[in-house]
């Protein structure tokens, strides 16, 4: 082979590693660095006192103070403003200022009120994300309030 | 970045500790040596992982003997091996002193070669790198034009290295084949950051309970993969020896593993059929579907495929002496604690292929093929297979894998029954024989694969009959053996969805692929040259043979991946189509893995229902056994109250699915029906990450909610 040929070949494989090199670093560059398509989210979810595990309020007496513990963890890959806002049919029964949580970090929001009228209550409970008009995430759940008053049969 | 870089050094280090090295000792014990560096390569990692799985397994038995709760952790793992692979190496201290290196001689691409082959050479080295750089652009930005470039490059090197038939051309086919055969298993298997696919789920879930626990539970009869070592016992090893996690081992350290196969399988092909001929085969091997699509989603098929081959290499080979005999039985047992399927498969598989061998022997067929120097396989050698199979599954699975094995059987002889007697209609073969749900391409590609499995019948009827050139009994045997096993497995309805006739098709073209190629030859009428006297030349394809069947390889892989789907704007296959019905089915997004997560921690104990890949997500993370996990798309299926239902991101964000019962739509719109429905009728929504959303179905009040008719 003559040495001009060698010098080809040898570039070639120069060029190949360099390549390689430069793909295998991109490619784990892009796993560690960027985050893939739908992978900045908040989650929104009723938990307990430990921070996992649920505990609901699916019963209450009218004029009861009913209490649920609501938590919102940023996944957005940077800090993020949140409001929490807490309805019934009837309508607002809780409300939180805005509040920044940084990224991968929690807010644990206790949502207390008190229970109106007798019957099926449907509670939703709204994220609203500072910049988006709409709710951000919603959760739903039934509630019966039952009479705090004993009827008499018959 | 720099702390990325030492964890990879680290885990390289290490690799080659764990899965090379005992590998490379016992080999040299043996004093077995392979001029084929690949093969030996192959046979050093295929040995290095019986080693560790036997030894993790030893270690998990006789550990707690001595007090130690925890035989798999980290610390207990990387000592035990790392004093067992110091006695081997000081046994060959000791009984090798003289250093015996060995000489690489064929298989290394040289500098000396032309410029074209030098380029090609490159070519195939990046291409490896350039499915992952793919798969990387796929899973963070949705781009396809990186994959379909590193596809266009893998059918324009099928076409080069086909239609070359120069020195220096040959001498990359091993390597060609390697790198591949790599990048098309990583652009698939590297797609999202988390597990994909199906059986893989499971695999993730019982490796991760392992490496957890630091324990493995035998005779845990939950599933018949807790008694596969491939699965609970190698990666809880590797990962506390390497640091790679096993979502990564699973997506990048198996399919490097079952990317050694396929050069083996081009040795095994060279020795009677030449090397352009075997090159093409081992190609249509690696471009069937099975190998990249199905066994990235089952990693103890990636491991058992690896030993299969480099047994046949072994059985197959001209020499067979007792460093031979001693090397098979390695791969056996690596092969019977790797998947039961296949070990029982092969057993099976061996021993009708000595039956047939002597069949043929006895019928005097066999003056049609070239006489062999041995018989093709010893009895202790298919008694070994067959005892060690039984034993080792009876042992750990509680005798799971038997009952599976009884209840098959049982099912393919009513659907038989009540096919041969017209009793009543067989859904599973109408389905297969129909094919209305095909888009025109999805038509094409499936002709294209009935086409070519035609051309492998004719090629082996054309070569068993001696139209074409007289081959070794051994491996005519040895094919008839696996082309019986493959149409039984036709014939028996059950078992193509029990096992799936893919896999088994994969597993026969072991030593099928070669006939597609000579079948190529039949169909235009050019007979394979054959200088020389019969039974030692080396077979020369022709150029219009050569070129036709590299085209025929190169268009096949192009349907079979989903690539002409994709270019011709069809719904097309995970990794080229971000929207298709592939990637709506199984891509992890981590909202979904979230929600799992959350459901894990919260909700242990409850039955819970998701879609059909919903529930395997939650299967893999955490809320095995799937008596606890249920698909609320089967038919009938009634969601029942106080339970919980799983919306996974595809679900809740677009309210679709990619599977279509009656009740499927219902489901997915069943959030937003909540307000309407009746009180007793309850949804709750408990959890909500914009993607996945966690429901509580009728708390209070209501007896049930039956999927489809709620509300």
């Amino acid at each position: 082979m003559s040495t001009s040929k060698q010098w080809q070949a040898a570039f070639l494989l120069a060029m190949t590693v360099v390549l390689a090199s430069a793909l295998a670093v991109a490619s784990v560059a892009l796993r560690v660095g960027a985050e893939g398509v739908n992978a900045t989210f908040t989650e929104f979810f009723v938990s307990n006192a430990h921070g996992s595990g649920l505990a609901l309020p699916r019963e209450a007496k009218v004029g009861q103070r009913v209490s649920v513990r609501i938590t919102v963890r940023n996944h957005e890959d940077a800090a993020a403003a949140y409001r929490v806002v807490v309805e019934t049919q009837r309508g607002q029964v809780f409300a939180t200022g805005i509040e920044r949580v940084p990224d991968d970090g929690s807010w644990p929001v206790v949502v207390d009120w008190r229970a109106g009228k007798a019957g099926a209550v449907l509670v939703t409970a709204r994220l609203y994300a500072v910049g988006r008009a709409r709710a951000y995430r919603t959760l739903r759940w039934w509630m019966r309030i039952e009479s705090s008053r004993v009827r008499a049969r018959g | 970045m720099l702390l990325t870089f030492l964890a990879c050094v680290r885990a390289a280090i290490a690799l080659v500790a764990v899965a090379y090295l005992p590998g490379v000792l016992a080999l040299r014990l043996l004093r077995f040596r392979c001029s084929a560096w690949l093969v030996q390569l192959a046979l050093s990692v295929a040995l290095s992982l019986t080693f560790d799985m036997m030894a993790g397994a030893l270690v998990n038995w006789a550990y707690p003997y001595i007090g130690i709760s925890r035989p798999l952790s980290a610390g207990s793992v990387v000592a035990t091996l790392g004093l067992l692979v110091a006695g081997l190496a000081a046994a060959n201290a000791i009984l090798l002193p003289a250093p015996r290196w060995y000489r690489w001689r064929s298989g290394i691409p040289t500098i000396r070669a032309s410029r074209s082959t030098c380029l090609v050479f490159c070519l195939c080295t990046l291409s490896p790198f350039l499915a992952a750089f793919a798969a990387s652009v796929y899973t963070t930005f949705n781009v396809t034009w990186v994959m379909i470039l590193m596809l266009l490059l893998i059918m324009s090197l099928t076409i080069i290295l086909g239609t070359q038939r120069s020195l220096g051309m040959s001498s990359l086919y091993p390597y060609a084949l390697m790198t591949l055969a790599l990048a098309l298993l990583l652009a698939r298997s590297l797609l999202s950051q988390y597990i994909v696919g199906w059986d893989v789920q499971w695999e993730y879930f019982f490796a991760e309970r392992v490496r957890e626990s630091g324990h493995w539970l035998v005779g845990n009869s939950a599933s018949q993969l807790n008694s596969t070592l491939s699965v609970v016992v190698l990666p809880p090893i590797l990962s506390s020896t390497t640091g790679i996690s096993t979502t990564w081992l699973f997506k990048l350290i198996y399919p490097m593993i079952l990317s050694l196969a396929p050069p083996v399988l081009y040795f095994i092909y060279r020795r009677i059929w030449g090397a352009q001929a075997s090159f093409l085969a081992a190609l249509f091997f690696i471009f069937l579907n099975v190998f990249y699509f199905a066994l990235t989603q089952a990693a103890r098929m990636e491991i058992s495929t690896l030993f299969l081959v480099l047994i046949v290499f072994i059985v197959l080979g001209h020499e067979y002496g007792s460093r031979h005999a001693m090397l098979a039985i390695l791969l056996v047992a690596g092969l019977t604690v790797s998947h039961y399927s296949s070990a029982f498969i092969f057993a099976v598989w061996l021993a009708t292929g000595g039956a047939v061998y002597v069949l043929f022997t006895l019928s005097g067929s066999h003056r049609l093929c070239v006489t062999p120097p041995r018989p093709l396989v010893s009895f202790g050698l298919v008694a070994l297979a067959f005892v060690l199979a039984y034993a080792w599954y009876a042992y750990t699975s509680n005798g799971i894998t038997f009952r599976t094995g009884v209840t098959v059987l049982a099912w393919s002889w009513r659907l038989l029954a009540s096919t041969l007697t017209f009793g009543t209609h067989n859904p599973e073969l109408a389905q297969a024989a129909s094919g209305n749900h095909l888009s025109p391409v999805q038509q094409v590609a499936r002709y294209l694969y009935l086409g070519t499995s035609a051309l492998v019948v004719l090629g082996y009827i054309a070569a068993t009959t001696g139209k074409v050139r007289r081959i070794d009994v051994r491996y005519t045997a040895l094919s008839t053996s696996a082309l019986l096993i493959f149409c039984a497995s036709l014939i028996l309805p059950g078992v193509s969805i029990a096992y799936d006739t893919g896999r088994m098709y994969l597993q026969a073209l072991v030593v099928l692929a070669p006939f597609f190629v000579v079948g190529v030859g039949v169909v235009v009428r050019v007979a394979l040259t054959v200088p020389g006297p019969v039974g030692k030349a080396r077979v020369r394809l022709s150029s219009v043979h050569a070129g036709l069947a590299a085209v025929v390889l190169a268009t096949y892989l192009g349907f079979q991946v989903g690539l002409v789907a994709s270019l011709t704007g069809s719904p097309s296959t995970l990794g080229l189509d971000p929207s298709g019905p592939e990637h709506n089915a199984i891509y992890a997004y981590p909202q979904d893995v979230d929600a799992a997560l959350w459901l894990h921690s919260s909700l242990p104990r409850s039955t819970v229902y998701g879609d059909q890949y919903g529930w395997m997500r939650l299967g893999s993370y955490g809320l095995f056994p799937r008596s606890s996990v249920r698909d609320f798309t089967a038919p009938g299926v009634t969601v029942s109250a106080g339970s919980v239902v799983f919306l996974r991101y595809l679900n809740a964000r677009w309210k679709q699915t990619s599977i279509t019962p009656p009740n499927t739509a219902a489901i997915a719109d069943v959030p937003l029906r909540m307000p309407h429905m009746a009180a007793g009728d309850r949804l709750d929504t408990v959890y909500d990450a914009g993607g996945s959303r966690v429901l509580l179905v009728a708390p209070v009040g209501a007896q049930s909610v039956t999927a489809g008719g709620a509300g």
